[in-house]
């Protein structure tokens, strides 16, 4: 059986990648890949150690991220297309109309 | 018909409520004109029939109980201050009462006369109605607020009757001057008030019964402050005499006294008989009815400013009436004078002769100035005395009439103002011993009648002898209903010197339950001095004018003594520049400071300091605005920076 | 008990609800239905002074309703002689504001009706709430109906004037609000119950009894945080400067509730939170705020006097005579405080009077310049002669209102050994000044040749406009000749409060 921390790292490892890539890469459907990145990484952080402690409801948890993540691509998804409708570019620095 | 006293002042007002609401609003001009002048006249005299017979009522009690008081309601009541609004008749309200009734009766008839014609006629007698009443309150209040409320009541309507023309600007000026030189004084008889409040507990004059409960009077307390004084360490003053100079500064005000007696010959802009009425008769004695009422408070310290502003008063107001040329200002200053010569009397304790100069001088007064009006109608409106001359032959009843007052006014034997002054120099000069400023009062009083006598005579030659010099206008006689009230005017003038006679002294004896004063002494030789000097300087005043100089006076010319008084007849003219002095101080220097705090101080100021927080706060919004730029992965960065210390918090902590 | 108190607080906003349904091109349907509900709710406030028990010191016509029992915050109203003359002033100049705007509001006019409505709900609430949060929440909703007035019917600046206006009297209230949860949570420490109480009659009561006894310190700050607040809303000097510009741009009706019972807010809350609340610190603070108010007497006075603009003068006295107000409050004694609630009334008549005289010819005109004018007496006689009188009202003419309430105070004042002579001294010259900054004006106006064509043809005042100005002479003259039946039901509470003071005042004597 692989020791719990290796799991616990590659998911930390995982969830750095998730968050260079939010912070650094302008293309939209980059960022939001990066960010299922984030969600997996803490799913499999949840899983790894449900199994540690030999109770499901990390597992249960995993679930209920995997379907808020499912919704989330939907709505997120349908609002990079609307962008791209509008603006032709996927580039999230195009998108700061909201600036004070 | 002594319960009834509160009818007194109720008549006029139900008059000047008619005349108000009522008369205004008739279509016809002369029903309009005569329903006000009936509806005035009515009620002022109704209000007189009672007054006198209340008056006879009173002098049917005996002496110690001649003081009624009827408490109409309770007027202001909250904590320790209760005041009623109640009315008392006394002999010293009996005989102010009796004056402003009774020569106000004659002065609205006169001016049935003297206003016809006039298109806001009724609003003149409305307002003359209500000065009947305010005064009436003046007179009878039982407690100082209510005579406060007289005192600025006739204020008003004094504002209101000087502003009658309004039209002109001069008359609107004099009007808000007079209200505001008036309130100088008032306001410091509020401080007054609240003084006496503090220490008295009380504002009745006297004992009054109130639903059955007890109130006192302060007058009757006096001792209550005797020696009590208030200050910083090593100077202190009596609160007698505190009080007392804060009574003294209203006196000066409404009786026109130095230093605030400017008001009252801009105050001539009104119509004639409200000069002869409110600003002669009446109202401008109010002041010294205040005195005489609440002289229990005054204490020697102040007696003693009293008797000066009294005397410089009478001496600098003699000298502006010798150089005018205005007729009814020569009677103006005249009547700063004289109410000089009453404050002076009062000043030195005696009281009586301070009121029964008061009485005559209401009289006689009344009597010239009701003669100059008769004059300026019988003119066309000419007031200054260089277009008159020889009005003697064209106008025989307003002559002998006015006659009549100017001696009076001069102090011949036997008018009535010969025995009222003479009683007041004669006690200077028995009492020069009391004190050492009673010997020069004596003199300037001295000196100021025989002015008195000397302008007198002059305006008498101006305006009655030598040749018509103006000849725009056909001189007339006025109608009867304005000489009948002269006619009157002129008998009691020489009747009421009766008053108080040398050995009959029935006022003196009147007013003792009062002010218990003696009979004062009569000294013929200072009264044969005083007439001698008086009918010496009258008789110059008269032979300057009326046939030295006959030939010099010229429309619009200088006065023939300027050639030998120069600079001081201009001085003289411009009453000392007291008027001009104010004007050229206290009143820019207020506009300026008002300007700087509308302009600069307050916009610029206050408001910008408050204007100033908001922009700072403006300031640095815009400066944390700029964080908000816009780029999603900032916000990210943002809050990936927030979790970092967030977890380091709680590692660091656990 | 018949629930007099809310049918009064909620009958103008159940009026504001019906108009919201009546079709919004109808203007004359709004003005009848909102000027028939504020006429009813007057009527319906006349109850009040006459089933009122003047013997009883303690709050009349109760009503308490749990509203969020577990923070101790009721719907509880209630009525002392200190509110009820404020509650029918304002029932009182309601109706004669909506009827004043009958012929100059044109735009929206239902929304102004409405706005108009819900003002007086939230005025009648801060007057009647006995509970401290409900205060707050009417207090705060005072502002927006007036600042909306302000910014959608005023005229050139109002949009500055009506952010001002709010953002100034806001900034003042939030410190109020901090002074209100901490006083109940103080007072919940201090008494060891379980809940916070925000009753304001159950804090007092505490405060008196001696049960909850505050730290001189915090006594001090809590007093600060609600004078602030108060101290604007009043305006006091120096916060006075929201007040004229407020003023000028607000229209005539909105002037007249402004300085009719707006104002009346702060000065109220004075005497309802910090002299009942805050006794000791009230007796620490009364000599400095005592001279903040004669600086505003004469201050006042003396900037209006340099005024070209009639509304402004009217605006810049009503700084000098809510100057009289405070410090009539701050004498702490019964006189003193009887003559500050007096002239709150008197304020509110004299003052709405005058901006409804200003009013009426700056819709003849289009102009508030004094120089524009001048002659209007011989032009419109009828117009004249009562804004003569209003003038002499504020003017402080002995017989008329003004001067009984301005009498109490400078008598409350000189006897009080919190503020002395030495205050009444200049406030005094404050009487003096009045009359020359409103005699100025009435010269420059009402006196003099009619000099401009303009002015020559000016009607007189309609049947209506004259209707308003006596309705409001009635009272004026009641007042200045028989005070004594307003003052009657108010002794009973005010010396309630003057009673923590009282130990001093009668040293003092």
């Amino acid at each position: 059986m692989v020791e719990t921390s290796y799991y616990i790292l590659l998911s930390a490892s995982l969830f750095t990648l998730g968050i260079l890539g939010v912070l650094v890469r302008r293309n939209a459907i980059v960022v939001f890949m990066s960010v299922e990145l984030m969600l997996n990484a803490a799913n499999l952080a949840f899983v790894a150690f449900a199994r540690q402690q030999g109770n499901i409801d990390g597992q249960v948890l995993v679930f209920f991220v995997i379907t808020v993540a499912a919704a989330e691509v939907a709505v997120g998804l349908a609002l990079l297309v609307t962008i791209f409708r509008n603006k032709q570019t996927a580039d999230v620095d195009a998108i700061s109309q909201l600036h004070g | 018909m002594l319960d009834l006293i509160w009818l007194i002042p109720l008549l006029p007002f139900i008059g000047f409520l008619i005349n108000t609401l009522y008369t205004g609003r008739i279509a016809d001009v002369h029903t309009r004109e005569r329903t006000a002048g009936y509806v005035a006249v009515g009620a002022v005299g109704a209000a007189f029939i009672v007054a006198l017979l209340a008056f006879v009522q009173l002098g049917q009690l005996p002496e110690e109980a001649r003081l009624h008081q009827v408490v109409l309601w309770t007027w202001l009541a909250t904590g320790s201050l209760n005041v009623p609004f109640g009315l008392m008749l006394d002999p010293l309200a009996g005989v102010m009462m009796l004056l402003v009734t009774g020569v106000g009766t004659l002065i609205h008839i006169y001016s049935i006369g003297y206003m016809h014609g006039d298109k806001r006629v009724a609003r003149y007698f409305a307002y003359l109605n209500l000065f009947i009443t305010m005064m009436l309150l003046l007179v009878m209040g039982n407690n100082l607020l209510l005579l406060f409320l007289g005192w600025e009541g006739v204020g008003l309507c004094s504002f209101l009757l000087i502003g009658y023309w309004y039209e002109k600007r001069s008359a609107s000026g004099a009007a808000v001057k007079a209200f505001v030189v008036n309130r100088i004084g008032d306001a410091a008889i509020l401080l007054a008030m609240m003084a006496i409040f503090f220490y008295f507990g009380t504002l009745n004059f006297f004992t009054t019964t109130v639903n059955g409960i007890e109130y006192p009077g302060f007058i009757e307390e006096t001792s209550r402050i005797a020696g009590v004084t208030v200050g910083i360490p090593g100077q202190t003053f009596l609160i007698g005499t505190i009080i007392s100079l804060l009574l003294l500064i209203g006196v000066t005000g409404k009786s026109a006294q130095l230093p605030l007696f400017v008001w009252l010959p801009d105050a001539m802009a009104g119509p004639t008989p409200v000069s002869a009425l409110i600003h002669a008769a009446t109202m401008v004695t109010a002041g010294v009815y205040l005195i005489a009422r609440t002289h229990a408070i005054f204490t020697p310290t102040t007696l003693a400013i009293v008797t000066w502003v009294g005397a410089l008063t009478a001496i600098i107001a003699a000298t502006a009436a010798i150089a005018q040329w205005d007729i009814k200002r020569v009677l103006a200053y005249s009547t700063v004078s004289q109410l000089g010569f009453m404050v002076a009397a009062a000043g030195m304790g005696i009281y009586v002769a301070a009121i029964f100069h008061l009485l005559t001088h209401g009289v006689f007064k009344a009597l010239l100035f009701l003669g100059s009006g008769s004059v300026i109608h019988g003119t066309h409106e000419t007031q200054d005395m260089r277009r008159m001359g020889g009005l003697r032959e064209h106008m025989p009843t307003t002559f002998w009439t006015y006659l009549i007052g100017a001696l009076s006014l001069a102090g011949i034997v036997p008018l009535a103002g010969f025995w009222s002054k003479d009683e007041i120099i004669a006690h200077a000069w028995k009492h020069q011993g009391d004190a050492g400023y009673i010997l020069p009062v004596f003199f300037i009083l001295v000196l100021s009648s025989a002015m008195t006598a000397f302008y007198m005579g002059r305006q008498m030659a101006l305006v009655f002898w030598g040749k018509q010099r103006d000849h725009h206008y056909h001189p007339h006689e006025s109608p009867s209903v304005m000489t009948i009230p002269l006619v009157i005017l002129a008998g009691l003038t020489v009747l009421a010197g009766a008053l108080n006679l040398p050995g009959s002294h029935w006022l003196t004896d009147w007013l003792h339950p009062v002010m218990r004063e003696e009979a004062a002494q009569f000294s013929i030789g200072v009264a044969v001095f005083a007439t001698l000097l008086a009918a010496g300087s009258g008789y110059l005043g008269w032979w300057l004018y009326a046939v030295k100089f006959a030939n010099k006076i010229t429309v619009d010319g200088k006065d023939p003594l300027y050639h030998w008084t120069g600079d001081i007849w201009d001085s003289m003219a411009a009453a000392w520049y007291f008027d001009a002095l104010y004007n050229s101080t206290i009143v820019p220097a207020y506009r300026r400071v008002a300007g700087f705090f509308a302009a600069v101080f307050d916009p610029q100021g206050i408001d910008g300091i408050v204007n100033g927080v908001g922009r700072l706060f403006g300031r640095a919004s815009n400066g944390a605005r700029t964080l908000q730029n816009g780029f999603v992965r900032t916000y990210a960065l943002a809050f990936f920076l927030g979790v970092v210390v967030i977890i380091g918090y709680l590692i660091t902590a656990l | 008990m018949f629930p007099y108190l809310s049918l009064i607080l909620w009958l103008p906003a159940l009026g504001a609800l019906a108009l919201l349904a009546t079709p919004r091109e109808q203007h004359q349907t709004a003005r009848s239905i909102a000027l028939a509900v504020s006429l009813l709710t007057f009527v319906i406030s006349l109850a009040l002074p006459l089933r009122f028990n003047a013997a009883d010191p303690s709050m009349q016509f109760v009503e308490q309703v749990a509203w969020i029992p577990q923070w101790g915050i009721s719907y509880h109203l209630g009525l002392d002689g200190l509110s009820l003359w404020l509650v029918v002033l304002t029932t009182f100049l309601i109706p004669i504001a909506l009827f004043a705007t009958w012929n100059s509001i044109h735009a929206q006019v239902r929304y102004f009706q409405i706005l108009m409505l819900l003002l007086e709900t939230a005025m009648i609430g801060v007057f009647i709430a006995l509970d401290t949060i409900l205060f707050y929440l009417f207090w705060e909703f005072t502002l927006i109906p007036m600042a909306f007035m302000i910014g959608i019917w005023g005229s050139g600046n109002r949009i500055y004037a009506a952010r001002k206006f709010f953002l100034y009297t806001f900034a003042g209230s939030v410190l109020m609000l901090m002074g209100i949860i901490g006083l109940s949570f103080l007072h919940r420490d201090a008494t060891g119950a379980e809940l916070t109480s925000f009753s304001l009659t159950q804090i007092m009561g505490d405060i008196r009894t001696g049960a909850f006894a505050l730290e001189f310190g915090m006594e001090q700050l809590l007093f600060g945080l609600f004078f602030i607040a108060f101290a604007i809303k009043v305006p006091m000097w120096p916060f006075h400067t929201w007040l004229p510009d407020a003023h000028v741009q607000a229209p005539t009706a909105g002037s007249v509730i402004l300085a009719g019972v707006l104002l009346k807010l702060g000065t109220y809350g004075l005497i309802r939170f910090n002299l009942s609340l805050f006794p000791n610190a009230s007796e620490w603070a009364a000599p400095a705020i005592g001279i903040l108010a004669v600086i505003g007497i004469i201050y006042g006075a003396w900037i209006a006097f340099a005024q070209t603009d009639m509304k402004k003068l009217v605006a810049y006295s009503s700084v000098s005579h809510m100057g009289f107000i405070v410090l009539g409050i701050f004498a702490l004694n019964e006189i003193g405080i009887t003559g500050a609630v007096l002239q709150m009334v008197n304020h509110g008549l004299s003052t709405g009077a005058l901006f409804l005289i200003v009013g009426y010819i700056y819709e003849r005109r289009h102009t508030r310049e004094m120089s524009e004018f001048g002659g209007l007496w011989t032009v419109m006689p009828i117009y004249g002669g009562l804004a003569l009188v209003m003038v002499l009202s504020s003017v402080g003419l002995p017989g008329l209102n003004g001067f009984i309430g301005e009498f109490a105070i400078m008598q409350g004042a000189f006897i009080s050994p919190a503020l002395g002579w030495g205050y009444v001294a200049v406030s005094v010259i404050g009487v003096v000044l009045a009359a020359v900054y409103l005699l100025r004006m009435y010269r420059e106006t009402f006196m003099g040749e009619v000099n401009k064509p303009e002015n020559a043809e000016l009607k007189d005042l309609s049947g209506g406009e004259i209707g308003m100005m006596v309705a409001l002479l009635v009272p004026i003259v009641v007042i200045g000749l028989f005070p004594t039946l307003f003052f009657a039901p108010m002794q009973a509470s005010i010396s309630e409060v003057a009673q923590a003071f009282r130990s001093v005042v009668a040293e003092g004597q």
